[in-house]
């Protein structure tokens, strides 16, 4: 199978660790990464500040604006984010506990339309509703898995069959999710 | 909710059962909506009112026209509080007013009633500015039971943030004045009412019905695929007279239409475009 694009959520207590990830990422990536981090204002300069660390283009899409590989893209505030393969669809649609933009529209969309092209993860240092968007992703035969990114709380090895990664074992596992052009299947 | 693959297949031939059935009976274009953001609310109707599928929401649709209203509010409806994105607002006092002040009698289009609190914000800031006497607001949508709810002038109680918008958004007197409290609803003042006409058009089908100085369109071209926004581009863009306004969402845009180059944006303002030819 070959990933076609990879979804990176952050809860609000893992946000700061975006920026990481992202500065690790090679030149050229045969992927789209989407972000999501939710509990945004709209005059937040995240975009300005992933944009450093990145090497690739970071854009906040537009609606029905096209996915490209090789780009960065950060789900607008004020907006949840849709994919329609290739596109984006954004949609104001009620926040969701709160959240506008948050993970369940985006997942759920790329489980849909990508199926098991799609892989993604969510980086999290706390147990909570997460693992749903994750698992729409699972569901449909793409990978997903829950990076867990707290220096408090000891990972579980996986919340309702959704895998946890490790700390240390994070960035590897998005760089190969990114960089990789086709997985063997049975992977978390 | 979690969906597998061969659930996915049936929903994919149950929505397309849809469309072709709410077509066939209603003239409603289902086809034109962005697929995912149709499927994503077709499954949360499906789920609320207990129908079992997309097929059992077919069933329910086709056979009560009340049903298929409530369907249509649904898919086009988002909900929005007074001034939001108050920085549109803001350019629109210190860009189109100017302009709009130089007519004896102005004419407006605000596309879409899914989210009333926009109309009232704009009828508030035309007020404060001494034109919404000689101002007519067509407020426009294809669903009825959408425009019953504009008409109404009910919306949720005010809160800080929007008092905070309002003021942000460059206004002069306080948001209260505006505003009935009726306990846990708020309800628009009649005056302002007074000089929005609500009016049933289909942007999806139905041609321009008058040439407007300013067309308002934010976030309700979200709803449709590339190809029905085209469409609608067109449509306001014969809608609008010459040096006319037109204002869109913050994160929609005229790049890939036709239009792109009939229009100079208005530099900082949140997304007001005005035609130049």
């Amino acid at each position: 199978m070959t990933v076609e694009i990879f979804l990176l959520g952050a809860s609000s207590d893992a946000a700061e660790s975006v920026g990481a990830v992202l500065s690790l990422l090679p030149r050229e990536v045969p992927v789209p990464v989407v972000v999501v981090v939710p509990e945004r204002e709209p005059s937040d300069e995240l975009c300005f500040r992933l944009a450093q660390y990145s090497p690739l283009p970071v854009e906040e899409p537009e609606d029905k604006d096209e996915i490209l590989p090789g780009r960065v893209y950060l789900a607008p505030a004020g907006y949840h984010l849709l994919v329609d393969r290739g596109t984006f669809v954004l949609s104001r649609e009620a926040p969701i506990n709160r959240q506008r933009p948050s993970f369940a529209p985006l997942f759920e969309t790329a489980a849909d339309s990508y199926g098991d092209a799609a892989a993604g993860m969510i980086l999290t240092g706390s147990v909570d509703s997460c693992w749903e968007s994750v698992a729409m992703l699972r569901a449909s035969g793409g990978i997903g898995a829950i990076g867990w990114v707290s220096g408090e709380a000891a990972a579980p090895t996986d919340v309702h069959g959704v895998p946890v990664i490790k700390h240390d074992a994070v960035n590897p596992w998005i760089m190969e999710m990114c960089t990789s052009h086709s997985l063997m299947r049975g992977r978390p | 909710m979690t969906v597998t693959r061969v659930q996915r297949e049936l929903e994919d031939i149950e929505v397309d059962l849809l469309s072709e059935g709410v077509r066939r009976h209603y003239g409603l274009e289902l086809d034109s909506f962005a697929r995912p953001m149709l499927l994503r609310r077709l499954r949360q109707v499906v789920a609320r009112e207990g129908h079992g599928s997309i097929a059992g929401l077919l069933a329910s649709v086709l056979h009560s026209p009340t049903r298929m209203e409530a369907l249509l509010a649904t898919l086009t409806s988002d909900p929005a509080g007074l001034f939001e994105d108050p920085s549109f607002f803001a350019a629109f006092r210190q860009v189109v007013v100017p302009w709009l002040k130089t007519h004896p009698s102005i004419r407006l289009w605000h596309v879409g009633c899914g989210s009333p609190e926009e109309i009232y914000s704009l009828a508030i800031l035309l007020h404060e500015e001494g034109i919404l006497s000689r101002t007519r607001i067509y407020a426009t949508d294809a669903s009825n039971e959408l425009l019953t709810r504009a008409q109404s002038g009910r919306l949720a109680p005010l809160d800080e943030q929007a008092a905070a918008r309002y003021l942000a958004s460059g206004g002069r007197h306080e948001l209260g004045e505006y505003f009935a409290n009726e306990g846990k609803q708020a309800t628009v003042s009649p005056a302002l009412q007074e000089r929005i006409f609500y009016t049933q058009h289909h942007v999806t089908n139905d041609g321009p019905f008058n040439e407007f100085h300013t067309v308002i369109c934010r976030n309700t071209m979200l709803y449709f695929n590339r190809g029905q926004q085209t469409r609608i581009h067109g449509l306001l863009f014969e809608s609008l007279g010459r040096f006319g306004f037109l204002g869109i969402g913050r994160k929609e845009s005229l790049r890939r239409t036709p239009y792109a180059r009939a229009y100079d944006e208005i530099e900082g303002s949140g997304r007001l475009f005005r035609r130049i030819s």
